[in-house]
């Protein structure tokens, strides 16, 4: 178990620690999000080598209507 | 004239290195659903559409609007950076939405009134900076102020993006006499942002020598949006096509288009 922030939620990720396991999990389509990871942006080419670690603080983006 | 439109003989309109024959851009805001907004594009006939980043909603997947835009044929988003208060946050804002979208079109908008919702000027010129910097084609929504524009055209921006009006007043061309300044002397192209109303508007916009308008409440909160979308697609062709065909000076005299010959006293 480790605790990770998502979008300003506190949870307990169970599976491995990586953002497809992270997505996967929540049903998230990784082709239609972004991603920061502590205040940072987490380039799509990042993703396969990252691993999550304890209290990470991650911001999952997608598209929405705006001018 | 504006000098950029003049020297441009294909009369599409150029930003960086995308092209588009449609100088309406539309916004994809407000719109009642997603059904409308795809619908009130596809009337428009508009090529670039702006869209903007927000966290995303595991409740309600379907705002997620990848998915449809990327079944309209032929359509390059512009991510916006809505919701960013300084340039440092802009920056991130368009980091991540080129991640997501692939383009390197981003428009620039830093507005932390809440509201008059008008652009920090100080902020988007260093956000801008920070931007071409790192690779993007930037459209920084402005304030009417020709000295900014010129500015922001000089440290490489592709096109300058100045309001007609706030965003959502429906305003009009308020800024008219300031937009005629910017065209004087722009060589970039020059997009009324927001305030616009009236699909006559946007063809007065057009008709000046404005390269493009984008809109979005306007059609968004019309009772029928593809139909008003289709109305601000003609008009802006209107005003384009008056502009290329130029306009008649103005005179101070009459002078009358028949013969005032005195032929009924003959």
């Amino acid at each position: 178990m480790m605790r990770l922030t998502v979008n300003g939620d506190t949870l307990e990720h169970a599976g491995t620690p990586s953002i497809k396991a992270l997505l996967d999990a929540r049903g998230i389509p990784a082709e239609h999000v972004a991603l920061a990871i502590n205040g940072e942006v987490a380039p799509r080419s990042t993703w396969p080598e990252r691993t999550l670690v304890e209290n990470d603080r991650i911001e999952i983006l997608s598209l929405a209507g705006g001018g | 004239m504006n000098a950029h439109a003049a020297e441009s003989s294909s009369d599409e309109l150029v930003l960086g290195p995308y092209r588009f024959r449609s100088r309406l851009i539309l916004g994809t805001g407000k719109f009642a659903n997603t059904e409308t907004m795809t619908a009130a594009v596809a009337a428009s006939g508009a090529e670039l559409v702006t869209v903007a980043l927000r966290r995303f909603n595991p409740e309600r997947p379907d705002d997620d609007l990848a998915a449809p835009l990327a079944a309209l044929p032929g359509l390059t988003l512009m991510p916006n950076t809505s919701g960013a208060l300084n340039a440092s946050e802009a920056l991130k804002a368009a980091r991540l939405s080129r991640d997501l979208c692939g383009s390197r079109l981003i428009k620039l908008e830093l507005h932390p009134d809440p509201v008059h919702l008008l652009p920090d000027a100080i902020e988007t010129f260093e956000a801008a900076r920070l931007l071409v910097r790192d690779g993007f084609f930037v459209m920084p929504y402005i304030p009417a102020d020709p000295v900014l524009a010129k500015r922001l055209e000089e440290i490489g921006c592709v096109s300058v993006m100045p309001l007609g009006a706030p965003i959502g007043t429906g305003g009009g061309l308020a800024t008219a006499g300031m937009l005629a300044l910017i065209l004087r002397d722009a060589r970039v192209p020059v997009i009324v942002d927001a305030g616009l109303r009236a699909p006559s508007e946007a063809a007065a916009a057009l008709e000046m020598g404005c390269d493009a308008v984008l809109v979005n409440s306007a059609v968004a909160v019309a009772d029928d949006p593809a139909g008003m979308a289709r109305a601000f697609a003609l008009a802006v062709e209107a005003g384009r096509r008056a502009f290329r065909a130029g306009l008649m000076a103005t005179r101070g005299t009459g002078e009358g288009t028949s013969p005032l010959t005195a032929f009924l006293d003959a």
